[in-house]
């Protein structure tokens, strides 16, 4: 059977009418039936106690005397009532008297007479199997001296009720079909709005275009729904439209930045073509003719022109150092990218030696982690871990027992890298700050740099989509932390704490 | 006590009993006051029964209703059981009288058989109060007499004289009147 909560808003509005209809109906019947009923056999009960007082009052001489010839005459009297079936004399010792009789027709066709009760009993009277029974005590001076006892017929008792119940029937017919044309024009102003609603909604999933709008018919709570529909799908087209034209103005704009983006990568690629050409050729003139300057006429120059000399060839040097820097952050933007397996421990050792080797004098410690392997562009990642190398080599120059660490570890499924200093190290409130090109935490004076090192760290390490992120404080040192092409972009967070093995300096 | 007999009731030949019982009734009648119920008998319970359906002027209900006894009678053993039954309201007083009562106190006169003789004298003499004469003599009630007993067979009935007693101002119950073997208009 189907669920009840399943049928259609009709049926069901139709079946709560119809139910109440028939209930209400059913129960009405029910109480007019039944009081029908009980008024009628009080009415029959009225009649014939009427009816066994006249003959017991009647009868009450002809009791005294004895006279069954008067009892049976006015026994016979009854014979004017249809109903009456059976009535008989008593006198106080239960003795037969009189009785009055119809014949009935029994099962066999066969005509029997009704008999008198052996006793009439006391005075009662009771419904019993389609017959009314009444036994009435005949009085002479409020002295009883015997009993009428009738006995009469219900079949129109019977036939009252089902008159009765034929009519409620009919009537009840009536009110139910009734009710039912009734549920079915009612039903329409609460079904009707609804369908169409339902009508229009899935007319709005169907086709974003067309929107439809939905008729009010009643000032209802459906109507009010019906309006906030309407309102609700007006809303809709309006934020459709301007999503659209949004949409529309936003390609345009991506096209746009992209055609701005594709031209300024060119004048970027001729603007470091110019300077590697163009810039270095006339800086090396100015470091060529000062270096011939000095080895040429140094002994005819006193002590503050050799200075002023070496200046210019240091400020010529950095130069040659900031262009080729520069260069190396474009390239580093620009080329392609080769994925491959890198032997970091291989790399690191090779970068520290060759540091080692510039500057035999410095007192540093190298540790390199051994296999330590990564994986990314060759080219890129040799610039990366010289720039972060060369960054522990050059803040740890001030610090006696001076020691780099490099290594790996395991972190959220991810192999986080790392380049652990004992230099100077850092405010972390300037953290932001690091990985902006130009941006310097120390005056050149202090440590030599161009402030490009790390822009170059930071673009290296976006291009493998990887993570960098820095632990320092003054004077306790600086760890680089960076993953190259991790598992899972959000795993790699600067969560670490500075490892525990650090040196007070 | 009923006799077996009248408790005849499963009838099989409803018309062969019901002829039989036509023919049995007086009989049955009489058999059916029971074995102790003499003639005497009937007739002092048919006295009784007299008085309730029969109502007197007003004025002649004082403290008792006197039932009065004139001659003899082989009733008159019988009647002293009524002695104390209240009739009316009032109790039932027997007065034996040797003479017809000058004062008119008598509700009731039963007239002996022995006074046959008398019978027109002592009707007449009640013909002028409201006096329920009743007497076993017969053609009672042709002489003017109220009610008198007669003898069917074996049956008991009686006779009223209507026209005497309306003009003693004697009220009869129609039923009692029904119940009548002759009614004198």
């Amino acid at each position: 059977m189907m669920n009840f909560k399943d049928l259609p808003i009709r049926t069901k509005l139709i079946s709560f009418i119809m139910i109440s209809a028939l209930l209400s109906v059913f129960i009405l019947s029910s109480v007019f039936i039944v009081q029908r009923y009980h008024s009628f056999k009080l009415q029959i009960t009225d009649e014939f106690s009427a009816i066994a007082q006249i003959i017991a009052d009647r009868s009450n001489a002809a009791i005294l005397f004895e006279d069954t010839r008067a009892l049976t005459e006015i026994l016979a009297s009854l014979s004017l009532h249809p109903q009456v079936s059976l009535a008989c004399t008593y006198n106080t010792d239960n003795d037969l008297l009189a009785e009055y009789g119809k014949k009935r027709r029994a099962g066999d066709g066969a005509n029997t007479a009704y008999i008198c009760p052996d006793s009439a009993g006391e005075a009662r009277h009771y419904f019993d199997n389609n017959y009314f029974y009444i036994s009435e005590p005949i009085r002479v001076n409020g002295e009883t001296s015997g009993y009428v006892f009738i006995q009469a017929s219900t079949s129109k008792l019977t036939q009252e009720v089902l008159t009765t119940s034929l009519s409620a029937l009919v009537l009840s017919s009536l009110v139910i079909f009734l009710a039912f044309i009734f549920a079915r024009y009612i039903q329409r102003f609460i079904t009707n709005p609804l369908l169409e609603l339902q009508q229009a909604t899935s007319n709005v999933s169907l086709d974003i275009e067309k929107m439809p709008e939905v008729q009010k018919h009643n000032n209802d709570e459906v109507g009010a729904l019906v309006d906030a529909f309407n309102t609700m799908i007006n809303t809709i087209a309006e934020q459709n439209k301007i999503i659209l034209t949004h949409t529309d103005n936003l390609e345009q704009e991506v096209n746009e930045r992209t055609k701005e983006l594709a031209m300024a990568n060119r004048e970027l690629e001729a603007f470091s073509y110019s300077v590697s050409h163009d810039l270095k050729a006339p800086l090396r003139t100015i470091e060529g003719f000062s270096l011939a300057l000095e080895e040429d006429y140094g002994h005819q120059l006193d002590s503050t022109a050799i200075h002023y000399l070496n200046r210019v060839r240091a400020g010529s040097a950095k130069m040659t150092q900031l262009i080729s820097n520069l260069l190396q952050l474009s390239r580093v933007t620009r080329l392609e990218l080769k994925k491959q397996n890198i032997n970091l421990t291989n790399m690191a050792e090779k970068i520290s030696s060759e540091l080692l080797g510039d500057n035999a004098e410095r007192q540093i410690e190298f540790n390199v982690q051994a296999n330590l392997n990564a994986t990314g562009d060759p080219v890129l990642v040799e610039i990366l871990m010289d720039n972060l190398i060369s960054n522990a080599w050059k803040y740890s120059q001030k610090v006696l027992n001076a020691r780099v660490e490099i290594g790996s570890q395991e972190q959220m499924g991810n192999t986080v890298y790392f380049i652990r200093d004992n230099g100077a190290g850092f405010d972390m409130k300037y953290a932001s700050q690091l990985f902006k090109p130009f941006n310097r935490l120390h005056s050149a004076e202090e440590f030599d740099g161009t402030g490009i090192g790390l822009a170059t760290v930071s673009r290296i390490i976006e291009r493998h989509h990887g993570k960098i992120w820095v632990n320092s404080a003054p004077n306790k040192g600086t760890t680089f932390y960076f993953t190259l092409f991790p598992q899972s972009s959000n795993s790699a967070e600067p969560e670490i704490k500075p490892i525990s093995h650090y040196k007070k300096n | 006590m009923p006799l077996p007999f009248f408790r005849l009731r499963k009838r099989k030949h409803p018309l062969l009993l019901g002829m039989l019982s036509a023919l049995c009734l007086p009989f049955l009648l009489h058999a059916s006051t029971g074995f102790a119920k003499t003639e005497q008998d009937i007739k002092v319970a048919y006295l009784f029964n007299f008085m309730k359906f029969i109502e007197w002027p007003a004025s002649t209900y004082q403290d008792s209703i006197n039932l009065c006894i004139l001659g003899d009678d082989p009733v008159n053993e019988k009647l002293k059981q009524l002695d104390g039954r209240t009739i009316h309201r009032l109790p039932l007083d027997i007065v034996y009288l040797i003479k017809p009562d000058q004062n008119h106190s008598c509700h009731v006169v039963f007239v002996g058989e022995s006074e046959k003789k008398f019978m027109s004298k002592i009707v007449e003499f009640y013909s002028g109060s409201p006096t329920l004469t009743v007497s076993s003599m017969e053609n009672f009630t042709s002489h003017g007499g109220i009610i008198g007993f007669i003898t069917l067979g074996n049956i008991i009935r009686f006779n009223i004289n209507l026209k005497q007693a309306r003009e003693i101002q004697l009220s009869i119950s129609s039923k009692l009147l029904e119940l009548a073997n002759q009614v004198d208009q």
